[in-house]
C-alpha cells in the first residue's frame, strides 16, 4: 500500500471518529499544546534551468506552543516533504515559527501564518553524485478546521502554502543562483491541548 | 543545362555565406582555400567538378571553402558522396557563416606551414537538431531542464587509412541552449593518441598504426574506436547457422574531448560530442596493403573452418550472394559509411567575465581577445554554466541514413 493511501485512510478514519463541528466547543483552550500531522504536498523548485513541473510527495509536521491570548496560539514547527522518484530523493524541511488565529472564538476554523527557514536536499545513492542543497527564508500561510476527537484531542484538516525567498542551490562548490521553492500541503493533524 | 541554372547554386550559396558570415568578400573574387576544389568525379559520379564546386562558402578569413551539398546535383547527377543532414533547417545555420569546410585546416597551415593537416572532401559530415532536451545526471535529473539547438560538423572519413594514424580532424560545433549556454567553435580536434587507434570491439586494445600527419600532432582526449580484422573475425565471420553481428563488427565511435583555452591555460569551454558511424567501408588489416580491409570483400570470404558473413548488409549488398565481385566503391554496397549520428554530451562554459569573441589557434588553444596569424574566431556566451551536475544531450541522427542516390565509398 502506498504511503499516500495510508495517509488517506488514516485521515478518513480520524475524520469518522471525530465529533461533528456543530456540537463542539471552541478550540481556544489555555496552556501548552503540541501536535503533528500527515498529508500530501506538491512542491516545486524554481530557477532559470528548473523544470516547471510540480512534484507530489509525502508531507508532515510536528508542532508545539502556547496560547498567547484567546483565539491566538503561537508555536514552533518542523515540517517536511519527501519524494523519491527515478532514484532521486528530494526533501524540503521547514524550521518555522507560526501563529494560529481563530478570528471567531465560537468557530473552529482558523488561519495560520509563519516564518522560517526552508532547507532543500536532493540526492541519489550513487557515490559519485554530488547532492544539491539550499537554505532559504520561508513564509507560510494556511488555514484549517478543528474537530474535537476527545476532550483534549483535536483533529484538524489543514492546507498550507509555503513559499521561499531566492537563494543559492549548491552542489559541491558550484551554485545555481536565484533558486526558490514552493510547497502546497494538504493533510490532517492531531493536536493535544 | 542552361548556364544560368548551372551557376545558380554557386551564387545562392555564396550569397548566403557572404551574408551569414558578415563577409564583405565577393565569392567570385575570394581566394580558394586549401580545401576548395580538391574533389574530382570518379567513374561512378555523373556530376562535374564545376557543379560540385558551385557549393561554396566564404569563410571568416575571406577565402572560399567547400560546404554542404546534397548527394545529387542539378539534373539529378550524382556526386557519389554525402555530407549528412542539410544544415539549412538548423536554427543555428545563420551562426555558421555558410558552414565552410576546412577553416581550421587552413588556420593550421598558416600558423605551422611545415606541418599542415589537409583532409579529403568527402569526410565532412553534418548533423543537427533543433530543440533537443538536455539530460542532467544525478540529483539534477529531478529538477533541471533545458533545451538546445545544436549544429555540428566533423571530418570523419571512414573509407581510408587516414584515421588509423591521424587524430586531427576538423570539428565545427554550434550550440545554443535555453540556459544561455552558447558556443560557436571551429577547431582541429585531437581525438585520442596520434599514430594509433583503439579496437572498436575491444577498446582496451590500442593498435599502433604508423606515423601520423602531421608528425607533430598533439595528443587529445577521447579516442577513435575503429574496427580491425579481429573484429571482423570475431563478429562478421561466423559459423554456419549463425547471424553476423554487424554492429559489433563494423561500428566506429570517435569520442571527442574538446576545450577552448585562454593563453594562460584557463579552460573557457569544454564539450565532448561522440561521433558514430555504422557500416564503414574499411577496417584495419595489417595483412593487406595499404592496411585497409574492405567489408564487402569479407562478404565473399569463407574461412578454412567454414565461417562466413551471414545476413544483414552482406546479404543486402550481394543479393544473398548472387552478385559476385562487388567492389568496395560500388553504389550498391551497403558498406558506405552513410549511417552516422552524434551523441551530444557535456557543454560547459567558464566565460563569465567574457568577452564573447575569442581568437584561438587551430587546436582551440592560446585564446586571445585579438586575432593573430592562423587564429580562428570563436564565439562563447558570457556565462559560467557549471552547476555541479553533468548535463548532456541526446543522440541525434540515429534514425537517419544519408545514403542518397549514388552514394558509395569513398564517402
Amino acid at each position: 500500500m502506498s504511503a499516500r493511501l495510508v495517509v488517506a485512510c488514516a485521515l478518513a478514519l480520524a475524520a469518522a471518529a471525530s465529533t461533528p463541528a456543530a456540537a463542539q466547543e471552541p478550540t481556544t483552550v489555555r496552556g501548552a499544546w503540541f501536535g503533528g500531522g500527515l498529508g500530501t504536498a506538491s512542491a516545486r523548485v524554481n530557477c532559470d534551468i528548473c523544470t516547471t513541473d510540480r512534484n507530489g510527495g509525502l508531507s508532515g509536521y510536528l508542532t508545539g506552543g502556547m496560547r498567547l491570548v484567546p483565539g491566538l496560539h503561537a508555536g514552533a514547527e518542523l515540517g517536511g516533504w519527501f519524494d523519491n522518484t527515478d532514484g532521486v530523493s528530494q526533501r524540503l524541511v521547514l524550521y518555522g515559527a507560526s501563529l494560529w488565529w481563530h478570528p471567531q472564538l465560537d468557530r473552529r476554523w482558523f488561519l495560520k501564518g509563519g516564518l522560517g527557514l526552508m532547507r532543500y536536499h536532493a540526492g541519489t545513492d550513487a557515490p559519485n553524485d554530488e547532492p544539491l542543497n539550499a537554505s532559504t527564508a520561508a513564509l507560510q500561510l494556511g488555514g484549517g478546521y478543528d474537530f474535537r476527537a476527545a476532550p483534549k484531542l483535536w483533529f484538524t484538516p489543514f492546507a498550507n502554502l509555503i513559499v521561499t525567498s531566492s537563494g543559492n542551490l549548491t552542489s559541491g562548490n558550484t551554485v545555481v543562483t536565484d533558486a526558490s521553492f514552493s510547497m502546497l500541503q494538504l493533510g490532517a493533524g492531531l493536536a493535544w491541548r | 543545362m542552361s548556364r544560368t541554372a548551372f551557376f545558380l547554386p554557386l551564387f545562392a550559396a555564396a550569397a548566403t555565406a557572404a551574408c551569414s558570415s558578415e563577409s564583405s568578400v565577393n565569392p567570385a573574387d575570394a581566394t580558394p582555400s586549401r580545401a576548395f576544389g580538391i574533389w574530382k568525379p570518379g567513374t561512378h559520379e555523373s556530376c562535374t567538378q564545376e557543379q560540385h564546386d558551385a557549393y561554396a562558402a566564404v569563410g571568416p578569413d575571406g577565402k572560399l571553402y567547400p560546404t554542404w551539398h546534397p548527394p545529387t546535383g542539378s539534373g539529378g547527377c550524382s556526386f557519389g558522396h554525402e555530407h549528412g543532414r542539410d544544415p539549412h533547417g538548423s536554427k543555428l545555420y545563420g551562426d555558421a557563416g555558410g558552414l565552410p569546410f576546412g577553416v581550421a585546416n587552413e588556420a593550421l597551415a598558416i600558423s605551422d606551414p611545415a606541418n599542415p593537416r589537409d583532409e579529403d572532401h568527402v569526410g565532412h559530415k553534418v548533423e543537427w537538431e533543433n530543440g533537443i532536451d538536455l539530460q542532467f545526471s544525478g540529483a539534477g535529473s529531478a529538477i533541471f531542464t533545458g533545451k538546445c539547438d545544436v549544429l555540428t560538423k566533423l571530418h570523419q572519413g571512414t573509407h581510408s587509412k587516414d584515421a588509423f594514424t591521424n587524430n586531427l580532424h576538423e570539428l565545427v560545433y554550434h550550440i545554443k541552449c535555453s540556459d544561455g549556454t552558447e558556443m560557436h567553435v571551429t577547431m582541429l580536434t585531437a581525438i585520442g593518441t596520434p599514430g594509433e587507434f583503439v579496437r572498436s570491439c575491444d577498446r582496451s586494445v590500442h593498435v599502433t598504426a604508423g606515423t601520423p600527419t602531421p608528425a607533430n600532432s598533439p595528443d587529445g582526449g577521447g579516442f577513435r574506436a575503429i574496427p580491425d580484422r579481429t573484429c571482423i573475425e570475431q563478429y562478421l565471420l561466423v559459423p554456419p547457422g549463425q547471424q553476423s553481428n554487424y554492429f559489433s563488427a563494423l561500428h566506429e565511435t570517435w569520442e571527442t574531448s574538446n576545450s577552448l583555452r585562454r593563453a594562460d591555460g584557463h579552460t573557457l569551454a569544454f564539450f565532448n560530442p561522440y561521433f558514430q558511424v555504422r557500416l564503414p567501408s574499411r577496417f584495419h588489416d595489417p595483412a593487406l596493403a595499404p592496411v585497409v580491409g574492405r567489408p564487402i570483400d569479407v562478404c565473399y570470404e569463407v574461412t578454412p573452418s567454414g565461417e562466413q558473413a551471414s545476413g544483414g548488409a552482406c546479404e543486402e549488398s550481394t543479393a544473398g550472394g548472387q552478385v559476385a565481385g562487388m567492389t568496395f566503391d560500388d553504389p550498391n554496397s551497403a558498406f558506405n559509411g552513410a549511417g552516422h549520428f552524434v551523441d551530444i554530451n557535456a557543454n560547459r562554459l567558464s566565460n563569465g567575465d567574457g568577452p564573447e569573441v575569442w581568437y584561438t589557434d587551430a587546436f582551440g588553444r592560446n585564446g586571445q581577445t585579438a586575432p593573430f596569424a592562423g587564429s580562428i574566431r570563436q564565439r562563447l556566451s558570457k556565462l559560467d554554466n557549471e552547476i555541479g551536475v553533468d548535463a548532456g544531450g541526446p543522440v541525434i541522427g540515429n534514425n537517419r541514413n544519408y545514403a542518397g542516390p549514388g552514394v558509395h565509398a569513398p564517402n
